[in-house]
This record gives C-alpha cells, sequence and structure tokens, in this order.
C-alpha cells in the first residue's frame, strides 16, 4: 500500500453561490433551480441539450478543477486516471419524469438520448468519456455522506495503486418541484483534483493543501436514545484517522453540515464531548454542501479544520481539511 | 498481501432463498422463464422480470432482499453482535429502493433517498463502522466486494460485510425497453439469436476477514479468498462497450496480476455476459485474448442464462456462484443453450452434467453503462 500523501491541485465548482471557490458564501440559502447554470457559457453552444442538470455541472466542475490544476491530467497516462463522484439526487428528476412518462404515454415515448442516464453512473461515466479516465469510475450514493466518502474511497483506491491521479466530488440536482425537499435540493457540483505531493512538486504545481476522511454510523435508534457507549468512541476512532499525530492537541474547529435529526444531533453532543468547537449549519438535500465547504476552505491559507456530515440514517463523514499553509518551503502556493 | 476470506454468505434471487437453495438450483440447471412485472404502471412492450420473494416490510424492497441476504450471511459466518459493530457495510445497488423513486408516489412517503440500502444493513446488524452505498449500475456489486477487499488490505477493516442487491425498477426496465436491449424470450448469453437481456431481481451478501481476524474467533469454514480484483473504465459510450474491450482486458488482467494468478491457474470464469448482442462478443474475444489456448477450453459458467441480468446484484451473485464452485470443486452445468451457440462468441459453456473444477482461480467479471468494470479472482481456501 502506498502511504504518501494526495494534495490538492485543482478545485473546481459551479454552484448557486456561484463558480469562485474562494467567493462561495454558503451560510447565505440559494435556489436551487437551474436558472443560476449558464450552459452555453460553461459548455458551449452544442451537445448539451440531452444532457441532464446533474451531468452538466459535474462536466463544468470537472473542467473548470482541470484547468485549475495546470497539465495535471495529459501527464498522466489515461489508465492511470481515477474518478470518485458521490450523488444522490443527481437523476431524481430526471428519474421522476421518465416514470411520468413511462405511467402515462408509455415507454415508447420516453427519449432514446436521455434514456442511458436512468443509470446514475453515467454522469461520471460522460466525464470519464471528456477526459479519458479509464482506471475507474466510481459512483457513491449513500444519502448525504457520498461527497465525503468518494474523498475516502478514491484515497483508498491510490492507496492501493490503482491510480496515479485522482478526480473527486459530487454533483447534484434539484428535486422535483412536487418533491417537499425540493426548496432545499442541492444543486451543482464540486470537483477536486488531487495527485501525490511529489508528482505536484515535480511539475512545479501550486497546492491547495490536503483533506483526508473517515466515515462511521451512527444507527438512528441508537441515536434517539438508546445509551451506546461505544459511539463516542467510535466518533474519536474517525477524528484520530484524519487528524496526524502532530495536530492532536490543536483541536480544530469542525462544520457540521446536516438537516436536523437525531443522528446529527447525538454526533454534534459528541464532537463537543471531545472538545471540538462545533458549528452546526443546516444542509440540503443531497451530498454537496459538505463538499462545497471543503472546496472553499482550501482556497486560502489557514488552519486545519473538520468538515462533518450526518445522514438521517446514520451514516456520518469526517474531513480534515489542512489548506495549504503560506510558507510552505519546498512548493510555491497560491 | 492480506488474504481476504469469505467466511459467510447469503443470497436471494429468483432461485429461491438461501445459499443451499441456490447452489441446488445451479446443480439443477433449470429452465426459468421471466414473467411479466406485477405492476399495472409498467407500459411497455416487454415487462419481464425474474422476481425474487422479498420478505414484507416498509423497507424498499431492494433493502428487503439485501437484509434477507445479509441475515444469512451473518449467521453462517457466526458473527457476534460485537463483531458486527466493527464491521464497515458496503453495499452495492444500482438503482436503490427504486419503489420509493418511482409511482405511486406516496405524500407520507420520504421520496428519495432511495440509496439507503448500506445504511439499513448497518443499522441492522449494529454495524458503527460505516455503511457505504456504490452506485456503479451492473458492476456495483462487483466494485462493493472489490472496495470491501481494500477496506481490509488498507488496514482500515478487519472484517467488512459487503454485497450487492438490486429489485425491480420500472424505468429501468422501460429504458432498457426503449433502448430495444430486452430479450421477448429470455436472458441468453452467448446464443446466436440472443436479442437483449432481461432482469432479475436478487441480492448477495458476505463476510469477508482477514484470516488472522477468522482463525481469532474460531472460523472453521471459508468458501473462498477474494483474492484480487481489476478495475477500469472505458470511457468510450454511455451505453456500448469500447469494441477492442481493451479496458476490460486489463480489468481481467490486473484481477489475475493481484491474486498472483495465471490464466493456467484458472479453472473457470463467471462472465458478465447479459445477452446483448455487442457485448457477448466483445467479452468473448477479450477472454480469448487473455487467455489465449486455453480459452477454448476454460469452463465458463453463464449465471445470468438461469437467473437474469441482476444489475447492481449481478456481481456479487457471481462472486457467490464462483465462491460456491471453489468450495464444492464443481462447475455446475450451464442453463441448456442447444446447438445454437453464436459462433462470434466462442466460449466453452459446458452443459449435461456437473465436472471437477480443474484450477484454484476462478475469474468474476462485472461490467456495466458509463463504461464501468471490475474483476474479481476468487481462489480456492484449500490453496
Amino acid at each position: 500500500m502506498r502511504a504518501d500523501t494526495l494534495v490538492v491541485t485543482g478545485i473546481g465548482v459551479v454552484s448557486p453561490w456561484g463558480n469562485d471557490p474562494a467567493k462561495l458564501d454558503l451560510r447565505t440559502p440559494a435556489d436551487a433551480d437551474e436558472d443560476w447554470f449558464d450552459v452555453v457559457s460553461e459548455l458551449g453552444p452544442r451537445g448539451y441539450k440531452y444532457v441532464p442538470p446533474g451531468c452538466r455541472y459535474l462536466i463544468a466542475a470537472t473542467r473548470r478543477a482541470l484547468r485549475d490544476a495546470g497539465d495535471a491530467v495529459t501527464r498522466i497516462p489515461e489508465p492511470r486516471r481515477g474518478m470518485a463522484v458521490g450523488t444522490e439526487n443527481g437523476i431524481a428528476g430526471l428519474i421522476d419524469a421518465m416514470d411520468e412518462t413511462v405511467t402515462t404515454a408509455g415507454a415508447d415515448r420516453l427519449s432514446p438520448a436521455t434514456a442511458p442516464y436512468f443509470s446514475v453512473n453515467t454522469l461520471a461515466g460522460r466525464v470519464a468519456m471528456e477526459h479519458g479516465i479509464k482506471g475507474w469510475n466510481l459512483t457513491l450514493t449513500s444519502p448525504r455522506a457520498a461527497g465525503l466518502q468518494a474523498l475516502q474511497a478514491g484515497s483508498r483506491a491510490y492507496a492501493a495503486g490503482r491510480c496515479d491521479l485522482l478526480l473527486a466530488g459530487s454533483t447534484e440536482a434539484a428535486l422535483p418541484s412536487h418533491h417537499s425537499g425540493h426548496s432545499a435540493s442541492d444543486a451543482g457540483a464540486a470537483v477536486l483534483v488531487l495527485e501525490p505531493r511529489a508528482a505536484a512538486a515535480a511539475r512545479g504545481a501550486a497546492l491547495h493543501g490536503t483533506c483526508a476522511t473517515a466515515t462511521f454510523f451512527l444507527a438512528p435508534l441508537l441515536a434517539s436514545g438508546t445509551p451506546a457507549p461505544d459511539a463516542l468512541r467510535t466518533t474519536a476512532e474517525a477524528l484520530a484517522r484524519v487528524t496526524p499525530a502532530r495536530h492532536r492537541n490543536i483541536h480544530p474547529p469542525v462544520r457540521l453540515i446536516a438537516e436536523p435529526s437525531p443522528v446529527a444531533t447525538r454526533l454534534l453532543s459528541q464532537l463537543r464531548t471531545l472538545g471540538l468547537r462545533t458549528d452546526f449549519l443546516p444542509a440540503g438535500s443531497g451530498t454537496l454542501l459538505p463538499v462545497l465547504h471543503i472546496a472553499h476552505g482550501l482556497t486560502a491559507p489557514g488552519p486545519p479544520h473538520i468538515v462533518a456530515t450526518a445522514s438521517p440514517d446514520g451514516t456520518c463523514a469526517l474531513t480534515a481539511v489542512h489548506p495549504q499553509p503560506p510558507t510552505d518551503p519546498t512548493l510555491e502556493t497560491r | 498481501m492480506t488474504p481476504v476470506l469469505i467466511t459467510g454468505a447469503g443470497a436471494v434471487s429468483c432461485l429461491g432463498v438461501g445459499v443451499p437453495a441456490m447452489w441446488k438450483a445451479l446443480c439443477a440447471a433449470p429452465e426459468i422463464r421471466p414473467r411479466p412485472a406485477a405492476d399495472p404502471g409498467a407500459r411497455m412492450r416487454l415487462p419481464l422480470i425474474h422476481p425474487a420473494p422479498a420478505e414484507p416490510g416498509t423497507d424498499g424492497r431492494a433493502t428487503r432482499l439485501a437484509l434477507t441476504a445479509a441475515r444469512e450471511a451473518i449467521v453462517d459466518a457466526g458473527l457476534t453482535s460485537s463483531e458486527c459493530a466493527r464491521a464497515p457495510v458496503v453495499l452495492g445497488t444500482g438503482g436503490g429502493n427504486a419503489d420509493h423513486w418511482e409511482r405511486p408516489l406516496a405524500a407520507a412517503r420520504p421520496a428519495p433517498p432511495g440509496f439507503t440500502v448500506a445504511a439499513a444493513l448497518a443499522t441492522a446488524i449494529g454495524s458503527g463502522a460505516g455503511a457505504t452505498c456504490v452506485s456503479n449500475a451492473c458492476a456495483a456489486g462487483g466494485f462493493a466486494l472489490a472496495i470491501a477487499a481494500d477496506l481490509i488490505r488498507t488496514g482500515e477493516a478487519e472484517v467488512v460485510v459487503a454485497g450487492g442487491a438490486e429489485a425491480y425498477s420500472r424505468v429501468a426496465l422501460a429504458c432498457f425497453n426503449r433502448m430495444g436491449a430486452v430479450d421477448a424470450r429470455a436472458c441468453r448469453p452467448f446464443h446466436r439469436d440472443r436479442a437483449g437481456t432481461v432482469f432479475g431481481e436478487g441480492a448477495a451478501v458476505f463476510v469477508l476477514e482477514t484470516a488472522d481476524h477468522a482463525r481469532r474467533r474460531g472460523v472453521r469454514h471459508a468458501y473462498a479468498r477474494l483474492a484480487g480484483s481489476g478495475w477500469s473504465c472505458d470511457a468510450h459510450h454511455l451505453t456500448a462497450p469500447e469494441p477492442a474491450g481493451s479496458q476490460i482486458r486489463r480489468a481481467m488482467t490486473d484481477a489475475l496480476d493481484e491474486a498472483g494468478a495465471t490464466t493456467g491457474t484458472v479453472g473457470c470464469v463467471v462472465p458478465h455476459g447479459t445477452g446483448t448482442r455487442l457485448n457477448d462478443v466483445v467479452e468473448s474475444q477479450a477472454l480469448g485474448a487473455v487467455f489465449g489456448d486455453h480459452a477454448a477450453h476454460l469452463p465458463v459458467y453463464s449465471l445470468k442464462a438461469l437467473i437474469g441480468h441482476t444489475a447492481g446484484a449481478a456481481g456479487a451473485l457471481g462472486a457467490l456462484a464462483a465462491a460456491l464452485m471453489l468450495d464444492h470443486g464443481t462447475v455446475p452445468p450451464n442453463a441448456p443453450l442447444g446447438p445454437e451457440q453464436d459462433p462470434h462468441c466462442p466460449v466453452n459453456l459446458p452443459q449435461g452434467p456437473s465436472q471437477p473444477l480443474t484450477g484454484r482461480h476462478i475469474l468474476v467479471n462485472a461490467f456495466a453503462f458509463g463504461g464501468n468494470n471490475v474483476s474479481l479472482v476468487l481462489e480456492g481456501s484449500a490453496a
């Protein structure tokens, strides 16, 4: 297994809060409806009519991330490029519209151009086609946590020797308008480019920092009241996995991004019990918002911090974000 | 490399509930015809499916299938509650609980998220170690097992509960109808007249663990080792395979290399083989390229001809078939194909009586929309 560190050398974002990761004001509400996304300026005038929004966002964010990373992707042979994407509702609107068609007019009235996108992994598959990502392509769909899990699973695949360049992130599209969660929908995409520190140094790349993710599970039944003495230890172990020993006494601040639920309440309580100053920020319906916080957090030098999320069904994830210090002795910083 | 043992297994499919029922049916190789889906909303020409017996309940159908398989696997492995608490869950599913996404839309139901299958398993078994839902379409179950093995090999876990589950999805079947990819008769991989696939429901879940962990808790039986995996992506087309098959060849050779296997030590292949025209030809040619002269005699066991294409569960059910073959030392007969094998698919599909397994490895392929490919190599636990 490889033990070297992956560093973030590219960030790409498209979101209702804007497309500059340094200027995202994520604490203010944003409208998920598609008006904020300019297809022509982001993707070009032709070729995307039948591409669903969740895929358009991912294509645009990936292009931005790769531009930001310079020549990272072209230096790596196609079979050594990997991509991991988290999404929960990336095709929810499309599925809903297709189902409406099937149950009324029938399957013959489905568009053959959009039919392949019933499969959620085609969002990342479309991006792989554009950038020759032939190493592998993972789509993770765990509610709320899949964006952070994409960082984790991608980094693990790198450690197992399955790629030399990793793209990881999240994409989401607005839920159907009749859905109760529509107004809180996540929409947009965020993609990070990660590569080994030595490779980034060799090509003189500018660094954004590093991130490390751990996941764990707090069962909803336990979260709502049953004592769970091991749960605190589980959370503490997850924190230890993402925090280098030299930072153990720093107690990095935590942003817990979650919708109110017994699981989120318990995680918040545990983090505070463990001595971590934790802000609770409301989440949207999807996997994107925590990844946007990571992208934003990597754009400016600053102390290490942790982005956390918790799904009402129990899946929890923590990502320790280490923005690149401004005085790195070996590499130029942004 | 850390050995990863398969010490527990559970399954449900159109063959019934349980691993013994599955092995019995594999050996009998009955002809099973698909049925029209019990869905009045299925307005499509060929609403065919191989349904699996789902336990009653309010969870989504994929979750209920996965729970059936997971409970069997946990009991089979003899995992205690404290061992389950330390076992991450990794579950592959293409469409998740489609019945929670699709009509009728119940106002009281919190429609999406539909991908709660892994979390439901984690809750059921009392895991505190994580729940990951993998949705690489028809390769999801294979990728879930490969990720589980990597979790063990990177030292993140000593024991993992992993597999795949898929239930009927009206939209998925409608899209396959629209794309002309459903066979009106049956799922007939490598048949001259195949005209597409036929979906099946099902789930297979495994307990995977390190040899040390198994030894410490007194495990006496392992089905097999999950010895290696190879991952690739065609990056060619959303639905069609790359005609040259270069990336599926790489997935197979990488899996063999990781397992320390050679083409000569492989005693059987469980192919992806869906019954769609181009996929079966490309995979046949890729097998020929990887195995060379050995390919002509290498038994290929076509599970989908028996249970249909179980999509996100297919890789896991294929791995279970391989594990059972290694455990029994037997390659069961393929479902009857007759003399009508496609000459463009020159793979060896033994029919008639079961035959002894020669070779200590079995290769399992799972390929998918989006060009996602994963190959697994299982090794006999006595090897």
